[in-house]
């Protein structure tokens, strides 16, 4: 599954963001652009819903 | 996943994993009380829409299986739109189908409504048709899942093909593998016919799924004269199996009379499907 962020997101949301997958046992590999990062989460993402919690 | 600083978030994969060919890529064969769903033979489940009677139930089994036939068919609970409609026989419409089973030896597939009934369904049922509006009765499906029955998972009337994999994957993330797709057809704006048969979804299914695919033209179309057409689209397609409605007497029929072939068609529907078979490599 992949993260993308809002180009104005601030650097501390999107830690929180990687913090919390993290938590849940997912790598993430993070891609940081001119104007948006993308996160790469690696692991069993069916677990996770797009729209929601 | 919601939050204010995410612009969108893409899933790479599919959300199914037990029902997925990514994991399985051979296809999986069902066994239906030896019938095998899933394999080089195109299997074809006919029978009437409702069980009316004992003379009904084994004079169109016994006739079904002349032709070719190898499951039958038979609603003994019956989700109707309106509740004044026939709603089906219930359980004594069931030992009718025990006895068309006793006399010609086919498998029986016929709907559950409820897990309450479940048990009686375990015990009797070969494959146990999940209807097309029960097909997000999440709580039915969990049950289902931790019996070991072959399950008929019929396409809910507005669901995308990924909902009814899903669908597929409730019963198989409980435990139980044996689950068959069918497909009957989908709501569109077009009136004409019952529903829009969606002949793409027997190939969206292949693609993403391991599971058998078989189709159901009979509901879908609402009309018997199509029903021959449509059945050798679906095995052109690459559909494991039709589900077929034979009644001896459609006019006088209880339930869908209106879309159910004269036994004397289907005989000759049957042979032409097995020419259909031959050009695309499998039996019937």
């Amino acid at each position: 599954m992949i993260i993308v962020m809002k180009p104005n997101a601030p650097v501390e949301e999107r830690n929180k963001i990687i913090a919390g997958l993290e938590a849940k046992g997912f790598k993430i590999d993070l891609s940081t652009g001119s104007q948006a990062a993308v996160l790469g989460i690696v692991g069993d993402t069916s677990i996770l819903n797009p729209h929601g919690q | 996943m919601v939050n204010d600083w995410i612009e969108k978030v893409l899933r790479v994969q599919e959300p199914f994993k037990r029902a997925n060919r990514a994991f399985h890529p051979d296809d999986s064969v069902i066994d239906v009380a030896g019938v095998k769903i899933g394999g080089k033979k195109v299997q074809v489940i006919a029978g009437p829409c409702s069980v009316e009677t004992r003379e009904q139930v084994i004079g169109v089994a016994k006739s079904v299986k002349m032709s070719g036939a190898s499951l039958m068919r038979g609603g003994a609970f019956k989700p109707r739109t309106s509740p004044y409609s026939f709603q089906g026989m219930g359980l004594p419409g069931l030992e009718l189908l025990k006895e068309a089973r006793e006399e010609t030896g086919l498998p029986i597939v016929t709907e559950i409504m409820s897990a309450d009934v479940l048990d009686r369904f375990v015990d009797d049922v070969d494959l146990i048709q999940v209807g097309a509006r029960n097909m997000q009765n999440y709580s039915l499906l969990k049950e289902l899942g931790k019996t070991n029955k072959p399950i008929l998972l019929k396409r809910g009337l507005a669901a995308t093909v990924q909902e009814w994999i899903m669908s597929a994957e409730y019963i198989m993330a409980e435990g139980n593998t044996n689950v068959i797709l069918c497909e009957r057809g989908i709501r569109t704006y077009e009136t004409y016919t019952r529903n829009t048969l969606d002949l793409s979804a027997v190939c969206a299914v292949k693609k993403l799924s391991h599971l058998p695919v078989i189709v159901d033209p009979s509901h879908a179309a609402g009309l018997w004269w199509m029903v021959p057409a449509l059945a050798k689209a679906a095995v052109a397609v690459g559909a494991d199996g039709l589900l077929i409605e034979v009644h001896n007497d459609p006019e006088r029929a209880l339930c869908d009379g209106a879309q159910s072939l004269k036994p004397e068609r289907f005989a000759e529907l049957m042979g032409e499907l097995k020419g259909i078979a031959r050009i695309i490599g499998r039996e019937m």
